[in-house]
């Protein structure tokens, strides 16, 4: 199959080049590589609860809990790095659980709502109860992974976790459990109609996410050396929200492709000054309105409309069916 | 003391309500969740600063209307040539309007400065009733807050235009079979919305101070009173942003801000894991996915 | 097989089920009819536990089933389908079966995401299922068209194909033929005797009095709520609460 052959060699070129760019790049781009590798965890796991028609707003939340929990216990506690991710995942995960068994229940709406208000009282949390998190100012200090310095070794930890992230991610999607994820977001009372377990299946996908966006969070808390509130603000949710939207949820690597190529972007205009802002609202509204439900959506309008670009219809088979 | 304290969760209950009313409705007739509705809330202020202050000395209350028919007018232009291609879509409305945000606010730091600005009260003093004083402006915002969200009411109950959008509210495809013309109610209903939040704006701007981000609160608090009034209820909305309104102002007082937004974001939280549909909800216009 | 005991639903002050009993038993065409508004839909949501009845009980195999979730009841054999044509619309046919294919199919998530060979195996067992009963279904021409792509008899079918995936052994059929034309509606009407042939019973709401009349083993009749007769076609054909029950409303009896 032609299709599956041009994926294994995207993903082989790809591969090679991700292991041998340290050795061309200085630390700035490693350093925005490592941010991008992040940002495809994030929103890889984001997906999954997504495609079930739940929008959250809290999986930055659960990034910062896991980037936190395993700062606090390296520091606090002393205990070593492995204990320190490990927990920095269970910790949201069970937080994930515990509301979400009864937040899903909820119509998407109020859901979206609901999440909201969970980060809305973590982030004022973050913030103000500056005994335990720090504040403002954060926690610095963080001890490194096994006393590595620099960027290059960071870099290699975080590909690998991010391969074996999407891996398993990928995997889940390919399963009976990612279909019925879809298939939740297709027709829920369909779906329980023959015997899926909606509320279950979408508590897991929640959890699920959060328990990667914890492992993303410890990475970052031990790489940076510091963490602080705003490195998970609002905009990184807003963010996560467009590469969803725009990659087209529907497939696995539309939101992980988008955030890879948007992060990149991004960071490489150095969106910082207000001007630039203003510039990435008028891309954000133009592109969403020309692709109001994601790439996989343009793809298919193009169909409609029998618009032949060769180009497009390659990139596009990595989006349909396969 | 207590008086004080009880008239200004007045004033805040009443900017929010004003606020809220304005999504709820955006949400129920058009199904999009309006991110950008702080920053109309930020231009009505925006705009009575420079309609009341050094650039000219406007009359407060010219000003307010001023202030409401423009950004009344922008939602409304704002509807036609945007948002209407976002009606029932969640997710796209979201993410649209949050680029909206981004520009409107960005776009304001060169115009107006990083400096917060005020504007001088144009009823000051205070009057004595009971004992204590209380401001004379802080009443009247109240007061005008409440007229036109009765107005409002009147209005739907009543005129022809106010049920065509409750026709569109509760069933849209009836109201399209029964001729109602939807996105002509959708851009005047967006309109209405962001006109109320800009007399929200323009009503707060010589109590507080006026800076560009200070929709961001605004907003926060609307979503809040939502969640806990209900999403597709008015008078939930109403009656919430009065509840909201006092449980800040007296936490706050006590405690200190932000353990009361964390407060009042933790109720919403409850109540709606509680009970979904909040005080009183209804469900809005979403699209099936 | 399946019982439903005096069951009463009340929305608000809006009495929509009244005292409402009737027996399905094992391999027989049971078909419920009334004038619009009779209450025929809500009945269907309380028998597959969508709405919890405000009185009165449903029984399953002798086993009470008021109020528990659908899936639940979906696992325990009793499978429905929907009015307004539900279907996973952005998947193929095929895959839709295959989804419906959920209960047979015990998956284990952890165990799923590793492939390992047991899964593997059942997996291609569930996707000749979907085939087979794509087969039966009479749609295996289309099996990789889109759902929302299919004109809309061929979506009804796919509709019941997907119940059927569940292992029903009773299929509740919320009018299959509505908005049919002669030759679809002949083809479900076939469909549904095979199905019974499979030894699935079958509960079936239906407006057309054609469809009903031919191929019904037993018969109720609701109206506002209350069941006003059950019987054989014949007997309720002549039946004159029945007859002045449709009379009594402009109701199209085809």
């Amino acid at each position: 199959m032609t299709k599956r052959l041009n994926l294994i060699i995207l993903v082989g070129i790809a591969g090679v080049f991700l292991l041998v760019v340290p050795l061309f790049v200085g630390s700035y781009w490693l350093h925005i590589l490592i941010l991008m590798f992040l940002n495809m965890a994030l929103v890889a796991g984001y997906r999954l609860l997504y495609e079930t028609g739940l929008a959250s707003f809290a999986h930055c939340t659960f990034y910062a809990i896991g980037g936190y929990t395993s700062a606090l216990l390296a520091i606090k506690l002393g205990l070593p790095f492995g204990i320190c991710f490990l927990a920095a995942g269970i910790v949201p995960a069970l937080g994930a659980v515990f509301i979400g068994r009864l937040a899903v229940r909820l119509e998407d709406i109020y859901f979206f709502l609901v999440s909201f208000a969970l980060f809305a009282v973590v982030d004022v949390v973050l913030k103000h109860w500056v005994s335990f998190t720090g504040g403002f100012d954060g926690i610095s200090g963080i001890p490194p992974i096994m006393g590595l310095q620099g960027e290059i070794p960071y870099y290699y930890i975080i590909m690998t976790f991010i391969a074996v992230t999407m891996f398993i991610l990928y995997r889940l999607d390919r399963s009976r459990f990612g279909a019925e994820l879809l298939a939740i977001g297709a027709a829920d009372n369909l779906a329980e109609a023959v015997g899926i377990n909606v509320v279950r299946h979408r508590t897991l996908a929640f959890a699920i996410g959060a328990l990667f966006a914890g492992f993303a969070g410890s990475l970052y808390a031990h790489y940076a050396g510091y963490i602080n509130p705003t490195g998970f603000s609002f905009w990184l949710t807003v963010y996560i929200l467009i590469w969803c939207a725009v990659g087209g949820y529907r497939k696995f690597w539309g939101p992980v492709a988008a955030a890879a190529v948007l992060t990149l972007v991004c960071e490489s205009l150095r969106v910082t000054g207000t001007m630039q802002a203003v510039l990435y609202g008028v891309v954000i509204v133009i592109v969403i309105t020309v692709m109001p439900h994601g790439i996989a959506g343009l793809v298919d309008t193009l169909r409609e409309r029998r618009v032949k670009a060769p180009i497009l219809g390659w990139l596009g088979s990595f989006f349909k069916g396969d | 003391m207590i008086e004080q304290l009880a008239l200004n969760s007045f004033v805040l209950g009443a900017i929010v309500a004003l606020m809220s009313i304005g999504l709820v409705l955006t949400f129920s007739v058009l199904g999009v969740i309006n991110y950008a509705h702080g920053e109309m809330y930020m231009f009505g202020a925006v705009i009575i600063f420079f309609l009341c202050s050094r650039y000219a000395a406007m009359d407060y209350a010219l000003a307010c209307v001023i202030a409401v028919l423009a950004v009344g007018l922008l939602g409304w232009i704002l509807d036609k040539v945007l948002i209407v291609r976002f009606h029932g879509n969640l997710m796209a409305g979201v993410i649209a309007t949050i680029g909206l945000l981004m520009i409107f606010q960005n776009m304001m730091w060169p115009i107006f400065g990083p400096i917060p600005k005020s504007v001088p009260s144009p009823l000051p003093g205070v009057i004595q009733i009971l004992g204590t004083s209380l401001s004379i402006e802080r009443i009247i915002v109240v007061g005008i807050a409440v007229f036109v969200i009765l107005g409002m009411a009147w209005f739907i109950k009543n005129t022809r235009m106010g049920k065509a959008i409750r026709a569109v509210q509760q069933d849209i495809e009836a109201a399209r079979v029964q001729g109602v013309n939807i996105e002509h109610i959708c851009a005047v209903t967006f309109g209405i919305s962001t006109g109320l939040a800009a007399l929200a704006g323009a009503l707060i701007a010589p109590i507080y101070i006026i800076e560009p981000a200070m929709g961001f609160l605004a907003l926060e608090f609307a979503f809040i009173v939502i969640i806990f009034g209900g999403m597709g209820s008015i008078m939930g909305a109403f009656i919430a942003s009065f509840i909201i309104g006092l449980q800040y102002t007296f936490t706050a007082a006590f405690w200190g801000v932000e353990w009361a937004m964390a407060m009042s974001f933790g109720i919403a939280m409850i109540v709606l894991l509680v009970r979904p549909r909040g005080l009183m909800g209804a469900s809005g216009r979403v699209e099936e996915a | 097989m399946l019982e439903v005991s005096k069951v009463t639903k009340r929305f608000g002050g809006l009495e929509a089920l009244k005292d409402v009993d009737l027996k399905v038993n094992p391999g027989e065409i049971f078909g419920l009819i009334g004038p619009n508004g009779a209450g025929k839909t809500t009945l269907f949501d309380v028998i597959s536990g969508v709405t919890r009845p405000t009185s009165g009980k449903v029984f399953f195999q002798g086993e009470s089933i008021t109020g528990i979730k659908p899936h639940r009841i979906a696992e325990k054999g009793l499978v429905r389908t929907f009015q307004a044509t539900r279907l996973f619309m952005s998947l193929s046919v095929l895959e839709n079966v295959q989804i419906g294919c959920h209960i047979p199919a015990k998956a284990n998530i952890v165990a799923d995401v590793f492939r390992v060979p047991s899964i593997k195996r059942r997996e291609s067992e569930m996707q000749q299922r979907a085939i087979d009963i794509v087969k039966l279904a009479g749609i295996e021409t289309i099996g990789g068209q889109i759902a929302k792509d299919l004109p809309h008899g061929n979506q009804r079918a796919l509709g019941v194909a997907i119940a059927l995936a569940a292992e029903p052994k009773v299929l509740c059929l919320d009018e299959p033929v509505t908005g049919m034309n002669i030759e679809e509606t002949q083809f479900m009407m076939d469909l549904i005797r095979r199905i019974r042939g499979e030894g699935i019973a079958i509960l079936l709401v239906e407006h057309s009095m054609r469809v009903v009349m031919s191929i019904c083993d037993r018969i109720a009749v609701l109206n506002f709520g209350r069941k006003i007769a059950e019987d054989t076609p014949d007997k309720i054909q002549v039946n004159n609460d029945v007859v002045e029950a449709y009379l009594g409303r402009s109701e199209d009896v085809t």
